[in-house]
């Protein structure tokens, strides 16, 4: 046992090296300060923000420590590695977060509330700063970079004008309605498919990725299968683009109303 | 005969582990209940006087005892640390929904691993056993993941890595249970936490009760409305579910509504005006919070000393 229920092995057969861990966290952190500072997305957190995050993570608590856990005795366990209630929930009420401050680092700041608030409920601080730092930099970080992609309007809230389809075109022919004029899209209703997306499949990716493939042997000495990494990351990309795109449009809608 | 026999007392044996303990959460327990066991209320035994950063050390050895003994000790452990719910506020109420909690997670985990224990990994845990069988499943059972076979040990397995939160989840709730979030919070001021974030988990501690209630109510609304009124009572959980799936967003938008005046009325009260916080009243580690020192100085003895007797943690993580 050591620092804190922290084994530390770093030469479990089959890890990623910490080398590249480390390369990876560091390159996604400057690509995100950059593109929000090149985009503008970049400022300061004001008081109502630290209380919305607040406000989310006591919703993450109730979903993921009383309702998923629940959610998840319906669903049958050959099917458990497509979806995983918890992860997708806390992924739902994270991007309405997102849709509700807009700003470079409030997906690194959820997470982080969300984590110590959890220690507090209920994994009492064991593992810590490891999970802060897993949370914040593997998931968190998608929704920062994404807010930074689209200036500051992840679900094409707070823009009123309609955008020229080109590169989306794909997407917008499916979800958009025969109504619209062709060479346009409405960017209310495709917006929040598209970042449904474009997140979802980062996200699935991440969790077994760097959870099974680097913290789970370095926290508690977990067997690294690559197999069982490689499948659960295509198998649970379904579940989390679908519920990315419920979320968004919860997002979009909940960030209308409020504003 | 035989099959249609063996189909139903298999159906309901899936039943009950997925029911049993939905139906110990939504109407033994409510929501109502939950709230009791993760809210402050005003109180003033020995629990309540002890020091937080104190508990939290608490907690994270309970984390470390279970995680490194053998399941009975956690199992100990989980009934002593319910049993001290007996002393907090209305502690006989507590320690029901508190045990109840308790039992529910233990039911839901163990029907979660039993059904699915390969037998390789049964291997690993009781090596050259032979196994006792208790019930064969239909084979196209196989299609939910289920073994071919339940077997006695399946479920001893499952039984005994189901011990390994319910120590560390009762003892947490103690914490929520015994001191108001600004207590908390400060302790957690004292780990160098900044002030922002800790505003951002005050509200969130407060707003964990009032989500509880503001769903509660919002349910309420929809069954008295007549959801799922014209079907049976069986189903009355199912629409239970429903409507708080209905309630969800209407549920954020209310609370994140009021976010917004939480947010005037701190900036207004100076919030971060000044560098330093001052407090009226200083949170001190005073001879209760060594006496409690010293049972956790104890756990990790024993813990140390039953790992030399050999009863250290036998049983493999996946």
């Amino acid at each position: 046992m050591g620092f804190n229920g922290i084994d530390g092995s770093l030469s479990q057969p089959g890890i990623i090296p910490w080398q590249y861990v480390t390369v990876y966290f560091a390159l996604a952190l400057i690509f995100a300060i950059y593109i929000s500072r090149k985009n503008s997305t970049l400022s300061r957190f004001k008081t109502v923000d630290y209380v919305y995050t607040g406000i989310s993570a006591a919703f993450m608590i109730v979903w993921n420590f009383f309702v998923g856990p629940f959610l998840d005795k319906f669903v049958p366990a050959g099917a458990a590695s497509f979806i995983g209630f918890g992860g997708v929930g806390e992924f739902m009420i994270l991007l309405i977060l997102a849709g509700l401050v807009r700003k470079m680092g409030i997906g690194m700041l959820g997470w982080a509330v969300y984590d110590i608030m959890a220690d507090v409920y209920s994994y009492g601080f064991g593992g810590e700063p490891l999970y802060l730092i897993y949370k914040m930099l593997c998931f968190g970080i998608i929704i920062d970079i994404w807010i930074g992609i689209t200036r500051g309007m992840p679900f094409g809230v707070g823009s009123r004008k309609n955008i020229k389809a080109s590169d989306e075109n794909g997407v917008a022919s499916k979800n958009s309605t025969s109504s619209f004029v062709s060479s346009k899209i409405n960017m209310t209703k495709t917006m929040p498919v598209i970042a449904g997306i474009v997140m979802g499949i980062p996200w699935a990716i991440a969790g077994p990725l760097f959870f099974t493939g680097f913290f789970a042997p370095l926290l508690y000495g977990g067997i690294v299968d690559w197999q069982a990494i490689i499948f659960s990351m295509y198998a649970s990309i379904p579940s989390f683009v679908l519920f990315g795109i419920i979320g968004s449009f919860m997002a979009a809608r909940v960030s209308r109303v409020i504003g | 005969m035989y099959d249609l026999f063996d189909t139903i007392i298999s159906w309901l044996v899936l039943i009950f582990g997925v029911g049993a303990p939905l139906f110990i959460i939504f109407r033994a327990i409510g929501i109502k209940g939950f709230r009791e066991i993760t809210v402050y209320s005003k109180y003033n035994t020995f629990l309540y006087r002890t020091n937080p950063v104190i508990k939290i050390i608490m907690t994270i050895t309970i984390m470390m005892v279970v995680t490194t003994s053998i399941w009975w000790i956690g199992a100990i452990l989980t009934a002593a640390v319910l049993s001290l719910y007996i002393t907090l506020e209305n502690g006989k109420r507590k320690l029901y929904i508190g045990s109840l909690f308790i039992i529910s997670t233990l039911v839901g985990s163990i029907w979660g691993y039993a059904p699915f224990v390969t037998f390789s990994t049964l291997n690993t845990v009781f090596p050259h056993f032979v196994p006792d069988v208790i019930w064969t499943w239909p084979s196209y059972f196989a299609v939910l993941g289920y073994q071919h076979t339940l077997t006695l040990q399946a479920l001893e397995y499952s039984f005994q890595i189901s011990f390994r939160s319910t120590a560390i989840m009762a003892s947490a709730l103690i914490l929520v249970m015994t001191n108001t979030p600004t207590q908390i919070l400060r302790t957690l001021h004292k780990f160098r936490v900044p002030d922002s974030i800790i505003l951002s988990l005050m509200v969130a501690m407060r707003t964990v009760s009032f989500v509880l209630q503001y769903l509660d109510e919002s349910i309420k609304i929809q069954m008295m409305r007549g959801l799922g009124s014209k079907h049976s009572k069986f189903l009355k959980p199912i629409f239970y579910f429903v409507a708080a799936l209905q309630g969800l967003v209407p549920t954020i938008i209310h609370i994140m509504r009021g976010g917004k005046d939480t947010g005037i009325s701190v900036d207004t009260r100076g919030f971060k005006a000044t560098k330093k916080r001052s407090y009226v009243e200083e949170n001190s580690i005073d001879h209760l919070d060594y006496y409690v020192l010293v049972v956790i100085v104890m756990l990790v003895i024993m813990d140390v000393t039953i790992n030399i007797m050999g009863f250290g943690r036998v049983i493999p993580y996946n």
